[in-house]
């Protein structure tokens, strides 16, 4: 097991609760998916792991988050970031001052000695053809695509050994948001790079991923693997789009409509 | 004649002191209004290296400078690291308060009179002649060599190597630079420890050209202007800035009274808030990011 | 208190009043008959120390009201203050005005100030605004200061006690009142703008002002008259300052005085007038706590000399205190302790609320 979170509580400004004893694991070499709605707790959990939630005055009040058996929770970002779990954010992911050139060269490799650099150059631009064109153009006038795979590279130049990807096809286009999951699972087979994958958008994250976790309002109410999720009825209706009724809703069924969500079963 | 020679020692001197807010802006947003301070307590430093261990300028200067570097190191770890998570508007006013307690300890420990490092520093602020009978003192050319000096090796560094490049991130986007393997706090270090120099450098050359008395920080309120005109987070625009505002002040001594030449920095400053509030070479973003 | 124990409010009026239970009214009734009642039970120096918070009171609000609330940031407020001092120097000392005439001269000369100096913070925000003011407060002195040389007046201008009809004003106590009635005035005043729709705007503003904007709250009327109301506010405490101690020079308006108004405001805490008036005790007294403190301590005199210095010192030292431990300021930790025992033995509130 590479990463395992333990009954995780997290709370905001000593008040308010946002995580509330989750627990997932994620092994070597997976793509696991944590699928949820807005608000639902994802970043959180995210930003729990990688370090960052004293930016927005937050803590890990109890349970524990291990990485390859080592407690991380409440560490600083920096020294999570070392021992090679890097994020990709939702947003401000990339340096918009800087050129494409220049954003590639900032990140700190985790391999500095055992890897040349003109290597990484290489395999970035083996995976991102795309960048090798927009080498000089400033990262601010990137296009949204542009910029994600921008992000995915300099994370990937850090050559994590977890990489969390937060919320990769919010803004983006079908079709975009189609390569760009193939780019990750492209990633994961080729370089053995571990994938915890946050998303709203369930039916993309499930082509890719191996295993999933569905979160609402911070816990967990499902788990299983991608067979298991996509015929579950309930994350059919409430996540894939798909419901039961073929016909018609009449506003009346919506409003008189109580589903008890079968998560327990 | 005379005019331009102090034009151009002055805005020297402003762009010795300028430099270094450039640079703790641009890294961590924030505008040092202790940077007077800074400026003041490196004159003291030489004064009192220079009174206490060597006679001779150039390790009293070099020791001096240490001190000034490590003063900025030591600000950054004990005070500012905690607020680098805050609002800009408090990390300046914790640099106002940071600005005020120095002002304090300033005459508490080296009493209010007015010294002269030169005095132990076997060494003496000739004038020179230049032509039409203008006259330049050795440290006021000391103070344009030392800005020439400086720049060049900042902008060198700041284009052409991996850690400007990391500078320029960092004060870009703190956050994301930290994902990806920065490590903030050395850079923002670096970032106080260069400008706390560059204000000491500029207030040891101040004090053996003009002498040292607590009172020498207004200087450093004085150079505000100069930032704001040339643009905050830009190292050139400090040049032209630092022109200009030398330039209001020294048309205003001549011409008005020297008692205008106090706000005359700020007439141009309100000036350059209404016409142009990035500066000259400043970005525009700036403006709404704050 | 009243809250906790689900105290509903059922009409609009109970929920927008200000002193909302009963027990709240006693207790500001019970202040209100403390304060009145002070001036006769304390000696002449707590007198005059109260009466100088009393007369601070009224520029922290007025910068609370910009900066707390408006959240415009300005460094000049010492310049408004000296405008509204030198008007009314300037107005005795050519016109041999009365009170009745240079108080609203302040007002208008600080709202026309205000104004000017609001324009730019239609365009600039933070930083560039609060350099801006800055910039006001050196142009101010610089033309007081011409003033004071082409007139005359190197060491200032002597201004005579004010009259309301019949009374002079010279006596403590009667500035006291005089200052009480100003501020609880003041005070109302406040306290109704804030909750008004020009206030909420204000808070709008402060919090998120392009959300604002598209909300239908047009900035540039807001702003500005954030900056004029609050410019009108300082430079009627000018007016007072000028009629307190009697005497005006440039000197006293120095940029020290704008930050210590501004620390009033940062160590009360931001955001309510509650905060201005825990500041602006603070900020007062804490010169006099350190002179105690210093002369228990037996510091060696040739420190005592510098008593300026150690003021700066720590001064400076709370200020930086406060900023990295408490942002919220006093206001903060009253509100803590409070809700420490509201919710206990709750430890915060579960999730959903």
């Amino acid at each position: 097991m590479l990463l395992g979170v333990e009954k995780l509580e997290v709370v905001y400004h000593n008040v308010s609760l946002a995580v509330q004893g989750v627990s997932f694991e994620v092994r070597d070499d997976q793509i696991v998916a944590l699928l949820g709605t807005n608000g639902a707790g994802k970043t959180t959990i995210l930003r729990a792991i990688s370090g960052f939630l004293g930016a927005d005055d937050a803590k890990v009040t109890e349970g524990l988050i291990q990485f390859r058996g080592e407690e991380i929770q409440n560490q600083p970002p920096h020294i999570i970031t070392k021992k090679g779990i890097v994020l990709v954010p939702e947003r401000d992911k990339i340096f918009e001052s800087l050129t494409v050139e220049e954003n590639l060269q900032v990140p700190v490799s985790l391999k500095k000695r055992e890897e040349g650099e003109t290597h990484l150059h290489d395999l970035i631009f083996h995976y991102f053809p795309v960048l090798a064109n927009l080498k000089n153009r400033l990262g601010g006038y990137l296009s949204g695509g542009e910029r994600q795979m921008l992000s995915l590279s300099t994370a990937f130049l850090c050559r994590p050994t977890l990489l969390l990807v937060d919320e990769l096809s919010l803004g983006l286009a079908p079709i975009i948001v189609d390569e760009l999951m193939k780019l990750v699972k492209l990633i994961r087979d080729e370089q053995r790079v571990t994938v915890l994958l946050v998303e709203q958008n369930a039916l993309a994250a499930l082509e890719i991923a191996d295993y999933g976790y569905v979160i609402e309002n911070g816990r967990i109410v499902f788990a299983g693997d991608t067979y298991k999720l996509k015929s579950h009825k309930d994350v059919q209706e409430f996540y894939l789009g798909r419901g039961e009724r073929e016909t018609e809703k009449s506003y009346k069924d919506i409003k008189q409509y109580r589903r008890t969500r079968r998560w327990y079963g | 004649m005379q005019m331009i020679v102090n034009l151009f020692t002055l805005s020297s001197l402003y762009c010795l002191i300028c430099c270094g807010y450039v640079l703790i802006y641009r890294s961590s947003r924030v505008l040092n209004l202790a940077h007077g301070e800074f400026m003041a307590i490196g004159g003291y430093f030489l004064f009192t290296v220079a009174m206490g261990l060597f006679s001779h300028p150039i390790p009293s200067f070099l020791v001096a400078c240490i001190f000034s570097l490590a003063m900025g190191f030591l600000v950054y770890f004990f005070l500012m690291k905690f607020m680098a998570g805050e609002s800009v508007f408090a990390a300046i006013l914790v640099t106002i308060a940071l600005g005020i307690l120095l002002r304090g300890l300033m005459p508490l420990i080296w009493t209010s009179q007015l010294w002269h490092p030169l005095q132990h520093l076997t060494m003496a602020n000739a004038s020179h002649q230049l032509m039409e009978g203008a006259v330049i003192s050795t440290f006021g050319i000391m103070k344009i060599v030392s800005a020439v000096l400086l720049y060049l090796t900042l902008f060198f560094c700041l284009k052409f190597t991996r850690w400007g490049l990391r500078m320029l991130a960092v004060g870009e986007k703190p956050l994301l630079a930290s994902q990806r393997g920065v490590a903030l706090h050395k850079y923002y270090a670096l970032s106080w420890g260069i400008g706390a120099f560059s204000a000491g450098l500029a207030g040891m050359i101040q004090a053996c050209d003009s002498g040292l008395e607590p009172g020498m920080f207004v200087i450093g309120l004085a150079a505000f202007p100069v930032v704001l005109v040339g643009g905050l987070d830009s190292l050139v625009g400090v040049i032209p800035g630092a022109f200009i505002v030398a330039s209001a002040q020294i048309i205003t001594i001549h011409f008005i009274s020297p008692q205008a030449s106090e706000a005359a920095p700020f007439a141009v400053l309100l000036l350059m808030l209404l016409i142009r509030p990035w500066g000259l070479f400043g970005t525009k973003e700036e403006l709404e990011r704050v | 208190m009243a809250f906790a124990s689900g105290y509903f409010n059922t009409t609009y009026e109970k929920d927008m009043s200000i002193v909302d239970t009963r027990g709240r009214w006693g207790w500001l009734i019970t202040l209100i008959v403390m304060l009145i009642f002070f001036p006769f039970f304390a000696s002449a120096f707590l007198l005059d120390l109260a009466t100088q918070v009393l007369l601070a009171l009224v520029g922290s609000i007025a910068l609370m009201l910009l900066t707390g609330y408006a959240g415009q940031i300005s460094l000049g407020h010492a310049g408004l203050i000296a405008a509204g001092a030198f008007t009314t120097a300037v107005l005795f000392k050519e016109l041999n005005a009365p009170i009745w005439l240079t108080l609203p001269a302040s007002g208008l000369v600080g709202a026309i100030l205000g104004f000017i100096v609001g324009l730019p913070s239609l365009r600039l925000k933070g930083l560039y605004l609060a350099l801006s003011t800055l910039a006001l407060h050196f142009l101010v002195t610089y033309v007081g200061a011409e003033y004071e040389t082409k007139r005359g007046f190197a060491t200032g201008v002597l201004i005579d006690a004010p009259s309301l009809g019949p009374l002079t004003i010279v006596d403590p106590r009667l500035w006291y009142f005089f200052f009480l009635v100003a501020d609880v005035l003041l005070v109302v005043f406040s306290l109704n703008l804030v909750r008004s729709k020009t206030g909420r705007a204000w808070m709008a503003i402060r919090d998120r002002d392009v959300a604002a904007e598209a909300l239908g709250i047009k900035l540039s009327s807001y702003k500005l008259s954030a900056f004029v109301m609050s410019s009108v506010l300082t430079s009627i405490a000018g007016c007072f300052f000028a009629y307190y101690r009697g005497f005006v020079s440039v000197e006293a308006f120095s940029l020290l005085m704008t930050i210590e108004y501004v620390a009033m405001i940062i160590i009360g805490g931001l955001g309510s007038i509650l905060g201005a008036i825990f500041g602006t005790i603070f900020v007062v007294l804490l010169p006099y706590i350190i002179e105690t403190m210093v002369e228990a301590l037996h510091v060696p005199t040739r420190l005592t000399t510098y008593m300026f210095s150690i003021n700066h010192v720590i001064f400076g030292l709370i200020m930086i205190i406060f900023l990295v431990l408490e942002p919220n300021g006093l206001v903060g930790i009253w509100i803590r302790i409070r809700n420490y025992f509201i919710l206990w033995p709750f430890k915060h509130k579960p999730l959903g609320e």
